[in-house]
């Protein structure tokens, strides 16, 4: 039971001391933060998941044996019910020299800067007509050339594929362009046969210096079997850029190029149109596999993996099948701790604020020990007296709470008017929206984070108040009566 | 007399300071009968004012017993003797013991909501704080009611505190030296006031002071000494 003395004494105490405005602002303060830093921190999550949700097919088969044949693991897979469709993909580690980037990057003084003259990339050969079955592989060439609604500022029709239905082919008339305008050493009779295209991220072809119908030289090494042993082979071929691709997500993006998966067998020495070849000619390293809407794809990830391995093929006994959180575990994990880490850091302001009210509150019951003595000789029971100094802290609390919640609240709602506000006020950028290459700054209010934090607000003010109210009640009241 | 209020039996208060024990009451017994008046006079540290707290309920004896209405209540829970010294008792000191954010009319108030809870006493509160009024308007406060303790005199700030001993209606007033602190004329009316209000409403009241002479407006006179009460 409240106590009506007790309720109009700390009102009155709270009144007569200004000085609890600092408890209240203090823990108005951390719920602040804490709900506004979470929810955008929330904010990248779920852009960050989302992008890499675009980026990454439902399921992945990989851990295949070398040299794995794509049709006996697509039967298998298919058996499954929940398996709408599938791509064949083949991984790759290359490097690729530029012509002609000299002179551009002298043309534009970034040799300086950017001395590195290869780069290094995971080739990753793809069907087209598969994959698009499987990922977004349209959208990602639509983002890259600024036809989604969502693409970077930066994206232009230049970046883009010619053909979406045909991704690896560069026009003609735009390669040997190229070609005549970089290649001084390049003879016309290199242009009769058009070079296979290579599809790069569109921020690569930023950061490379790179444009569409470009000419790479694609440098690889592959182990054939030798008269001792193996042998490593160094291999080169010429790919022409065939325009940029953007899944949105940052990683996969900066070291990945997709090239078609026949063009990467036959650099890897996988003769596909030998028809006396010994190895399949089907070779995969991984298989994409979209699943049905709605299905559990934990569940239809364990099912598919059983069913790879009961198969007594060689090539799919180390098989795995990983859903698209896990094909990103480690990535997704560092951003959620981040963000686990945050609200620790965070919660030290909730501590502060808490030392804030216990210091005034420990404050009030020194000045107030008279007035304890006097209470309980008009009948106040230690309960009672202790009730007047939980309450003001509890009311500190509740008030505290009640302005960073409301603070919070309307400042993530304001977020991006106030961000582009002082962006063209003060030219300070709260949130660099630049850097993450968003037009504006995500978030994503939690109500269970909300009323998390609020209740951990209320539950600090009690305790803060808690530890001086106990020792109000403790006192001996006639020695508080004749205490000066 | 018969009608016994509150009584003290054989009470003995012992302070210990380290190893050494001081004996302030030695079996006390003594009896407040209803609406009577009682002066304690005592040399100074005679230990009145620990009786008066044992009596209130505030202290607890040593050894003894201290019964009010005929049931022995100092070994009560503490709350019962918070809720018992609420109803019954009332107390006035030397030094007012007013809260000083509180005005004149807030502190009258304050003991009305003693023992009831927040919602309780919202709901009775018009009937409450028009007590409050009345009783400053007997103790002849009506024009001060808010005024803080600091804006009034010692005289006002007694005036007051009686007010608040009175608004729980308790069956005794347990004073000490409630006029210690006064001149001459205004320590009369201060008296005058307690002996007035005790009559009306038939109250018990124990005084406590040095002063023979006031001691003898009193029904009766008791003297602590040594740690007994003589008569
Ligand atoms: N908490 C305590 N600890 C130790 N001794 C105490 C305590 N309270 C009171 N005393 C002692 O008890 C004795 C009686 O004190 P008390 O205040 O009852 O005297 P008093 O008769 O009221 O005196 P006065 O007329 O000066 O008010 C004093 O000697 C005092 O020192
Ligand atoms: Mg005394």
């Amino acid at each position: 039971m409240i106590r009506a003395f007790s309720a109009f004494l700390a009102l009155r105490y709270l009144r007569s001391r200004w000085i609890n405005v600092l408890g209240t602002l203090g823990i108005a303060v951390a719920v602040w933060a804490l709900i506004v830093v979470i929810a955008v921190f929330s904010g990248f999550i779920g852009e960050i998941r989302g992008s890499i949700r675009n980026a990454t097919p439902d399921l992945l088969c990989t851990g295949l044996a070398p040299g794995a044949s794509f049709a006996p693991i697509d039967a298998v897979l298919r058996a499954e019910q929940d398996v709408v469709a599938t791509a064949p993909r083949l991984r790759h580690h290359a490097m690729y020299f530029p012509h002609g980037r000299g002179q551009r990057m002298q043309a534009t003084r970034a040799l300086a800067t950017n001395p590195l003259a290869f780069d290094a990339v995971e080739l990753v050969g793809i069907d087209p007509a598969a994959e698009r079955s499987v990922t977004d592989l349209t959208h990602w060439l639509e983002r890259a050339a600024g036809a989604a609604p969502e693409a970077a500022p930066d994206a232009t029709r230049e970046a883009g594929v010619t053909d979406l239905q045909r991704p690896f082919d560069v026009p003609r008339e735009i390669e040997e362009q190229h070609a005549l305008r970089s290649g001084a050493s390049l003879g016309p009779n290199r242009l009769l046969a058009a070079s296979p295209g290579i599809l790069v991220s569109r921020r690569r072809m930023t950061t490379s210096w790179l444009e569409r119908g470009q000419q790479l030289d694609v440098v690889t090494g592959r182990f054939e079997r030798a008269e001792f042993g193996t042998q490593l082979l160094r291999v080169r071929r010429g790919f022409a850029v065939s325009g940029a691709y953007d899944t949105g997500h940052r990683i996969l993006d900066e070291t990945t190029a997709f090239v078609g998966i026949d063009e990467l067998r036959d650099v890897l020495g996988f003769c596909v149109d030998d028809p006396f070849a010994t190895a399949p000619q089907d070779v995969v390293s991984d298989v994409a596999i979209r699943v049905r809407d709605g299905a559990d794809l934990a569940a239809v990830a364990l099912r598919l993996e059983a069913a790879l391995r009961r198969t007594a093929d060689q090539a799919m006994a180390g098989a795995r099948v990983l859903t698209w959180e896990e094909q990103n575990r480690v990535y997704l994990g560092a951003v959620g701790q981040e963000r686990a880490m945050m609200k620790l850091v965070l919660f030290a302001v909730m501590l502060v604020a808490a030392s804030l009210v216990y210091g005034t509150q420990h404050m009030t019951v020194m000045q107030k020990i008279k007035d304890i003595g006097i209470l309980s000789s008009m009948g106040a029971s230690p309960r009672g007296v202790q009730q007047v100094f939980l309450l003001a802290g509890l009311v500190v609390g509740l008030l505290g709470c009640g302005l960073g919640v409301a603070g919070g609240l309307l400042s993530v709602h304001w977020l991006n008017d106030v961000n582009d506000w002082s962006r063209r006020q003060l030219g300070i950028e709260l949130f660099p929206t630049e850097l993450y290459a968003l037009d504006r700054v995500p978030y994503a209010i939690e109500p269970v984070w909300v009323a998390q934090v609020a209740f951990a607000a209320l539950c600090v003010a009690f305790l803060a108040a808690w530890f001086p109210s106990r020792r109000a009640a403790r006192m001996d009241p006639v020695l508080a009566l004749a205490y000066e | 007399m018969t009608d016994t209020l509150l009584a003290a039996e054989g009470v003995t208060k012992e302070y210990s300071i380290g190893s050494r024990t001081i004996a302030v009451l030695r079996g006390v017994d003594f009896a407040l009968a209803r609406g009577e008046t009682v002066a304690l006079l005592g040399s100074s540290g005679a230990g009145k004012s620990t009786l008066l707290h044992v009596l209130g309920l505030l202290d607890s004896p040593t050894a003894g017993r201290v019964a009010f209405e005929g049931r022995r209540v100092d070994d009560l829970r503490i709350d019962e003797r918070a809720r018992l010294r609420h109803a019954r008792i009332g107390f006035v000191f030397q030094f007012y013991h007013l809260i000083p954010e509180l005005t004149a009319y807030d502190n009258v108030r304050l003991g009305s909501m003693m023992d009831r809870g927040l919602f309780a006493w919202l709901r009775t509160r018009r009937a409450l704080s028009a007590r409050s009024k009345d009783l400053l308007e007997r103790v002849g406060l009506g024009e001060r009611t808010s005024h803080r303790p600091a804006e009034l005199s010692g005289g006002e700030r007694q005036r007051v505190a009686i007010a608040r001993a009175l608004i729980a209606e308790p069956a005794a007033i347990l004073a000490d030296e409630p006029t210690g602190n006064l001149d001459s004329k205004t320590a009369a009316d201060v008296l005058d006031l307690l002996f007035g209000v005790s009559r009306e409403r038939g109250l018990a009241l124990l005084l406590v002071t040095h002063d023979e002479a006031l001691a003898k407006r009193c029904d009766r006179v008791v003297r602590l000494h040594d740690g007994r009460i003589v008569d």
